[in-house]
């Protein structure tokens, strides 16, 4: 089910107007500081859940990564990591007097993750409950499908289980960043595993949601 | 990753989830809504999926998107992962639709 903050995500994503452009005078692993933000109070506020890309400063030093902002004050955007925009991987973090935008509408929500908790999904949900982490488990990115003119799309992920403990799947939730250093992202979608499956070491499971538009 | 699949019986995204374990299940898919004419399936594959992997999701999807056996030709940005999808469903390689774009300019 679309939960409440997914609602946000795709509002934002749909029609978002508000852009930024600025030179940054910090950086570090997860923060970009500037001036001029609207500060995030709460979830799906301020700046939360666009995407800030940083390139080279102004004598050209430094990398072109983005972040997706999970949180901001008015000097300060906190993301869940820098990507490299080519693959997706980590990137590096951008130069303390970086160039930067802040985009119109909002990040892709492509993350799926797991967990073994029972419960419901809940549209007020804003995170997945007991979420599995390591021993194959970990948020990942999903593969991503769209046929042309069709009104759904898919997002699918095989997950291979390393765990000595058995596991069973009971929902599945998608996000719009990583977990990563407390930051969560936001929540999008949380669906119950039907006849939820149990997975020893070495089993996998091909997990689908499929989305109608 | 960009994979174009071209797919001549599309259909609206179904339902579906699987696994191994032996407490496995497949969900009972709903009968599948056709979209007319010749469409393009595209999968965006995570630079970090192994081949393996991406090729498993790729059959995963193609069943979900298409009622048809294997796509009418496969392009996108990787060429191993294109001739592996070639290869894995017995299609040709080659967007035909961009061929012609091409030899008209």
């Amino acid at each position: 089910m679309r939960v409440n903050s997914g609602s946000d995500i795709q509002a934002r994503q749909m029609a978002s107007t508000e852009g930024i452009a600025g030179t940054a005078s910090a950086t570090s692993a997860t923060t970009l500081t500037s001036t001029g933000f609207s500060a995030s109070s709460g979830p799906n506020t301020g700046h939360i859940g666009k995407i800030v890309a940083a390139g080279p400063n102004a004598s050209g030093t430094g990398s072109t990564v983005f972040g997706v902002i999970v949180s901001n004050s008015t000097t300060v955007l906190t993301v869940d990591q820098w990507y490299n925009p080519a693959t997706l991987a980590a990137g590096t973090t951008p130069n303390a007097t970086a160039t930067y935008q802040i985009l119109p509408g909002g990040v892709s929500a492509f993350y799926m993750a797991l967990t073994t908790n029972a419960t419901g999904p809940s549209a007020t949900n804003t995170a997945l409950a007991e979420e599995l982490s390591g021993s194959g488990w970990t948020r990942a990115i999903a593969t991503y499908a769209h046929t042309t003119s069709a009104a759904t799309y898919t997002l699918v992920k095989t997950f291979t289980s390393a765990d000595g403990t058995p596991r069973t799947i009971n929902k599945m939730a998608i996000f719009n960043a990583l977990s990563n250093g407390g930051a969560f992202g936001q929540m999008l979608f949380e669906s119950a595993v039907p006849s939820p499956p149990t997975l020893l070491s070495g089993d996998t499971i091909t997990v689908t949601e499929t989305v109608t538009i | 990753m960009i994979l174009l699949l071209g797919n001549d019986a599309a259909i609206e995204a179904q339902p579906g989830t699987t696994a191994d374990s032996p407490d496995g299940f497949s969900s009972d898919a709903a009968a599948p809504i056709s979209i007319e004419g010749p469409q393009v399936t595209t999968i965006e594959v995570p630079d970090e999926r192994p081949l393996d992997a991406a090729l498993t999701e790729i059959k995963t999807i193609w069943g979900l998107h298409s009622t048809a056996d294997a796509p009418t030709w496969v392009d996108g940005n990787n060429e191993l992962l294109v001739l592996a999808v070639a290869s894995t469903f017995k299609c040709p390689v080659g967007d035909p639709n961009k061929e012609n774009e091409s030899d008209e300019s």
